[in-house]
């Protein structure tokens, strides 16, 4: 999300309520949170059932209203609205954007969306929320610290874990872990997820990845939305798009291989309906991100035993938003096969791309030991 | 008493491993783990000794050897300082290690699937030095 107006919000977020019963007597709810730089997601369940009780996809963005705004114009007159209502109210709002390349950049922003998504699954304030937390893979220290800093106050305790890694858990089939022919993801596979902010690449062969089986490359989404309005700019001077349309264009026409002639997108440009000619403009960006990625990709597949390495082959998956890029696998498995890789074979995650981080990480947060969940001190 | 032998012969293996003596851990696992593995199941039943339960006895060694490697990175260097620094104490003078050796050694990806809670003690393991030093990382 890059629409970010960097007022200084003047209104502080309402308090969540406090808990009025006994810490021993609160319920327990067990979240999985992908806190992702243009969308989060979140899912909630309480400690020893099965059944979601929350699962919402939540676009990261805090807009704060502007002074002067009439009574009733934005819905039970609040201060600050969350999400969709936010972007909704853009006029009427100074849109925060939280985080900036996976990572947090605006802490009170932050702050004030972790207060939203505590309303989110726990309304009354009374429940003991602990919350498992998807971060860019190697993300710094200081990064993380961001992170447990927006969650005191607002989680009870905490586990932050490698989003490539969530993203391997929440696509695994435990209902098909017995099979004999089915690969575990966790077992042997190298996952690629695309974001907004990053693109992380982690080999995941049985054991938890080391920082030398991750990746992190700062350049995802919005890079490519930067590049496709930087060269609509140069090509058409004054068009005045948004960096929110270029989005949409970009997740309309979006691929990678060979470039596509004509793609022709209709924009509004002062009122009027025009016509541009994106094709090679889309495709260099979108074959940007793929040349950045390549690499890694390598570099990953390089460390993996021998023993393994032709079953890892068969098993690299992407998620994430990018995974929708039109071709991305059959141009990745196509780079591989040129370049004499055995047998390789990318699949995408599928419809649920926007989820599985957060669904690896609801799984991480029920399995979770008493003593593994780490507080969060206010 | 028997079932220690066999975490025993897995610790053995996992040094093996971690060490960079992938032939010598190749050799030993028919020559000493099975048998005491088939031993055991002939003893007590299969149902004694399944093989995820094989399995989690062996992440559960790995992750044993792979702390105490870590661990051995950290207090290695620490104790050689220690006893430069203490005159009549030690060996003889010799090059200080600056950096333990340490072969990267993937270690085989198992055959059962990973209890999600050893994987989480995995990651927590790998944070506790972590804490202390900067680790590197990859940046495209």
């Amino acid at each position: 999300m890059t629409t970010a107006t960097l007022e200084k919000p003047t209104n502080a977020a309402p308090a969540v309520a406090a808990p009025t019963v006994r810490k021993s007597d609160r319920k327990i709810n067990l979240i999985g949170f992908d806190l992702g730089t243009n969308k989060s997601c979140i899912l909630a369940s309480q400690a020893g059932t099965t059944d979601l009780a929350i699962s919402k996809i939540v676009p990261t963005v805090v807009g704060y209203v502007k002074d002067g705004i009439v009574d009733g114009i934005i819905a039970g007159n609040a201060s600050i609205l969350y999400g969709e209502d936010a972007l909704k109210n853009f006029l009427h709002v100074n849109l925060v954007a939280p985080l900036e390349n996976g990572v947090i950049s605006h802490p009170e922003a932050a702050q004030d969306f972790f207060r939203h998504m505590r309303t989110l699954v726990d309304p009354s304030g009374a429940a003991d929320l602990r919350a498992v937390i998807g971060v860019p893979a190697n993300a710094e220290e200081d990064a993380r610290e961001n992170i447990r800093d927006c969650a005191a106050g607002v989680f009870e305790r905490v586990l932050l874990i490698p989003e490539p890694f969530l993203a391997a858990l929440g696509y695994r089939d435990d209902s098909r872990l017995n099979q004999p022919n089915y690969v575990d993801p966790v077992t042997n596979s190298l996952f690629i997820d695309i974001g907004g902010g990053t693109s992380d690449v982690c080999l995941i062969q049985g054991y938890f990845p080391s920082r030398e089986d991750q990746i992190c490359i700062a350049f995802a989404g919005d890079a490519i939305d930067g590049l496709i309005q930087a060269e609509i700019n140069r090509l058409y001077p004054g068009n005045g798009i948004s960096r929110q349309t270029v989005r949409e264009i970009k997740e309309a026409h979006s691929y990678v291989g060979a470039i596509r002639k004509p793609t022709d997108v209709k924009v509004i440009i002062g009122g009027k309906a025009r016509i541009l000619e994106l094709g090679e403009t889309i495709g260099q960006a979108c074959n940007t991100l793929l040349d950045r990625i390549y690499p890694a990709l390598t570099t990953l597949i390089t460390r993996a035993s021998s023993d393994s390495v032709v079953q890892l082959l068969q098993n690299i998956v992407v998620t994430g938003g990018g995974s929708q890029i039109r071709g991305i696998d059959t141009v990745l498995q196509k780079r591989l096969t040129d370049d004499g890789y055995e047998s390789p074979k990318v699949r995408l995650a599928g419809q649920d791309y926007k989820r599985y981080v957060a669904m690896g990480a609801h799984k991480a947060a029920r399995a979770a030991r008493e003593n593994q969940w780490q507080h969060v001190l206010e | 008493m028997a079932l220690r032998e066999i975490t025993r012969a897995m610790r053995q293996i996992c040094l093996l491993q971690e060490t960079g003596r992938n032939d010598e851990a190749a050799r030993l696992e028919p020559m000493l783990l099975d048998p005491l593995i088939k031993s055991f199941r002939d003893t007590h039943g299969v149902g004694a000794l399944p093989d995820d339960r094989v399995e989690s006895l062996l992440v559960c060694e790995r992750e044993r050897v792979g702390d105490a490697a870590a661990l051995g990175e950290l207090l290695i260097p620490l104790l050689m300082e220690h006893l430069r620094a203490t005159p009549g104490v030690g060996p003889p003078e010799r090059p200080a290690a600056t950096q333990p050796v340490r072969s990267r050694i993937p270690p085989r990806p198992p055959t059962a699937s990973p209890e999600i809670a050893d994987l989480l003690d995995g990651m927590l393991a790998q944070e506790l030095p972590q804490s202390s030093a900067k680790a590197r990382h990859h940046r495209f």
